[in-house]
């Protein structure tokens, strides 16, 4: 039974999600505290969008997580479109400024050959092995490679600034704009359907399965793994802030991250190998 | 309401490469929410009309000798939105690094969340360290790089109209193909109905010749890098001139400016100094040769700016339109190579040390002799440098009648396309 709930947002609820928040001001906060107050794990975005229709959701993800201040979201990557350096580099950042509140996911068996991943002999390119790309494309700058050091002059040490490889994706590597927390990377999400598992899912932090037994208010946890369930079908605002968890759910307190949220321990790398970029720092050419 | 504009460029600490290790400053600064809330707030409540960030999808320099850049602008800036109600923002996005349907959906959204108040900053390039990131085998030259930008653009402008127009998106060209009929269309709803109302506003920074030719044909307002008056006025009459011929509105030109504010020229050159001085050694020096594409060893400090054309290399690294201002600056002013270093400071745009008063000079001149519709400000260090001017230039500029003292409510992107003329 599922004591995690994540809520997803698609279809007519984020264009009405979206319309509030592009209001700004007092109904956007209003939003925001509503949101807030859910008794739910996260939210998802865009996981009930048809496949034809999927597109990239951190836009609509970094305004929602600035008008709330505890809720975590999860976006739905547009793998086959979206160039994983850009979705790493955006989700690094929204997770940096909004208190580790953001993850990423994407559903197995949709269509992941995007023009940023030529044809490679061989190379098998899918959504495990994207999110498994960015992951440790969080990996080529660890936040901990910053040392602030102002008396010293010494902000980062650079030799720990890499390129990493994911053999799926052979010609993309990095380094990121901006270091990531190797611990509390943002957790990857991938919804498994029977009978499509071309990937082992390792480095992914949850694979959801499809369930589609507990249907209440006129939605349906459609995907769930140990106490963790994806509830889809939500269509309107008033069925969104009005959501009651099952008796089992309870979350008295709010975890202030997403991995606490979803029960996730810390994270680690998943880059398997990578090597220094910046090992001449008295090179004009890296000025 | 005037019609003259001013956005900060917040270049994460600071455009000094020493920002970082400025006075109250923390490393980690920038990466928080709390840091770009802040300059907002402070952006807002001083009269300032947008806050724009520069940007490329790599890394373009050691952080460990000069950090910045490193934040994702569309993410940064929605924070920027949230806490703002009037502030506009500027986000830079590389042609070479997206598809363009894909990212015209992502801008519209933007729009819309934005509430008008988005501009999209166009620029092309891919730095050295990410070109197998993005299937580029070497650094592309100028030209192919603005023929894709002119074709991404002319593709984004076509999903732009099919949007609008709820019709599909038929697109032939040498780089890009896309059939979509109007049901493949994945910007819908209000996304579609408020870009019937505003769509972003799209900028260009490009000073090399086809950067000026994108930039008559398809932008609203041009991010200048010209350093010397009399060369910013015919830049911006040319750019004019050459948007009318394109049938265009006549775009928005907003020099970049360096600058270093405080209560006496001697308090601002100390604060000058104080933080210059907290960058690596020689860098500025290394990069103003990196500019030129000249070994720093072969830089005669004593000699003339004007022997620079000389021994200066290949224009096709780094920006022609900061090399080419920089020098122009040199010469006009006959400068030593070793004084011009110093006013190229580590950037290229125009560089400024000295009182509010004298700045409003500058920005007088610029403004009602035709050389500029505002400026781009670029502050030393941040957010101090921010601060200070919204609380000691900006009541100067207003009392000139320069800034407004009832801040236009009109949405950014609106303004500045009613103010593009």
């Amino acid at each position: 039974m599922s004591t995690r709930t994540i809520l997803d947002l698609s279809g007519d609820l984020l264009e009405a999600l979206t319309e509030t928040l592009a209001q700004g001001g007092e109904r956007a906060a209003e939003l925001g505290r509503a949101l807030d107050r859910l008794p739910v794990a996260a939210f998802a975005v865009g996981f009930g969008t048809p496949e034809h229709q999927v597109r990239d959701r951190s836009i609509f993800a970094g305004f929602l997580l600035a008008a709330t201040r505890s809720s975590k979201v999860i976006i739905r990557a547009d793998v086959a479109r979206q160039h994983p350096i850009n979705l790493a580099r955006t989700v690094s950042t929204l997770s940096a400024l909004h208190g580790k509140r953001i993850g990423l996911g994407a559903s197995e068996g949709t269509e992941v050959h995007g023009w940023f991943a030529p044809p490679t002999p061989g190379a098998r390119p899918s959504a495990a092995g994207y999110l498994r790309l960015v992951s440790a494309l969080w990996d080529s700058w660890p936040l901990d490679a910053i040392a602030g050091d102002t008396e010293a002059g010494r902000y980062v040490d650079a030799h720990r600034i890499v390129r990493v490889s994911e053999p799926a994706y052979p010609g993309i590597g990095g380094p990121l704009t901006l270091p990531t927390d190797q611990t509390e990377k943002p957790p990857l999400v991938l919804l498994w359907e029977e009978g499509d598992r071309d990937d082992d899912g390792s480095g992914v932090d949850l694979l959801l399965t499809a369930s589609g037994s507990d249907v209440r208010s006129g939605a349906r946890i459609a995907y769930s793994a140990g106490d963790v369930g994806l509830v889809l079908g939500l269509s309107d605002l008033a069925s969104l802030t009005t959501w009651t968890p099952s008796p089992q759910a309870g979350t008295a307190e709010v975890p202030t991250t997403i991995r606490a949220a979803l029960g996730l321990g810390r994270s680690g790398r998943v880059a398997r190998t990578e090597h220094a970029v910046f090992l001449d720092t008295g090179n004009a050419a890296q000025v | 309401m005037t019609g003259f504009v001013l956005n900060a460029n917040i270049y994460d600490f600071g455009a000094d490469a020493g920002a970082w290790r400025a006075p109250g400053t923390h490393a980690l600064d920038n990466l928080t929410e709390s840091f770009w809330r802040g300059v907002a707030r402070t952006a807002e409540d001083g009269g300032l009309d947008g806050i724009f960030l520069a940007d490329s999808p790599g890394l373009s320099a050691n952080p460990a000798i000069r950090p910045g850049r490193m934040v994702e602008p569309l993410s940064t800036l929605a924070v920027v939105l949230s806490e703002t109600t009037r502030l506009g923002v500027i986000a830079t996005v590389s042609t070479s690094a997206n598809d363009p349907v894909e990212l015209a959906e992502r801008l519209l959204e933007y729009n819309l969340l934005s509430r008008g108040r988005f501009g999209w900053n166009v620029v092309t390039g891919v730095p050295q360290l990410s070109l197998q990131d993005f299937n580029l085998s070497e650094a592309p030259e100028r030209a192919d790089r603005y023929a894709r930008a002119t074709e991404f653009l002319d593709v984004y402008q076509a999903y732009v109209a099919a949007v609008r127009t709820g019709q599909g998106l038929s697109y032939e060209g040498a780089l890009f193909n896309y059939a979509l009929d109007a049901g493949a269309i994945r910007s819908g709803g209000r996304v579609a109905s408020f870009a019937r109302e505003i769509t972003p506003l799209i900028v260009q920074a490009g000073g090399s010749e086809q950067g000026r030719r994108l930039a008559a044909g398809s932008a609203d307002a041009v991010f200048a890098a010209e350093t010397v008056f009399e060369v910013a006025r015919r830049n911006r009459l040319e750019l004019h001139s050459m948007a009318r011929e394109a049938g265009r509105p006549a775009p928005v030109v907003l020099p970049g400016v360096h600058l270093v504010i405080g209560s006496t020229d001697e308090e601002a050159e100390a604060r000058f100094q104080l933080v210059n001085q907290l960058g690596p050694k020689d860098y500025v020096l290394r990069r103003f040769a990196s500019l030129l594409d000249v070994d720093p060893a072969r830089l005669d400090l004593e000699a003339p700016a004007s022997n620079l054309e000389q021994i200066a290399g290949s224009t096709e690294r780094g920006s022609a339109g900061f090399r080419k201002s920089i020098t122009v600056y040199g010469v006009a002013n006959s400068l030593t190579i070793g004084q011009l270093v110093r006013h190229f400071s580590g950037f290229g745009h125009q560089f400024f040390v000295g009182t509010p008063e004298r700045f409003a000079d500058v920005v007088e001149q610029w403004y009602r002799g035709g050389a500029a519709d505002g400026f781009n400000l670029l502050f030393d260090a941040n957010p101090i440098g921010l601060r200070e001017f919204v609380d000691h230039v900006v009541p100067v500029l207003r009392r000139r009648g320069l800034v407004s003292a009832e801040p236009s409510h009109v949405p950014f992107a609106r303004r500045l396309k009613e103010i593009a003329r």
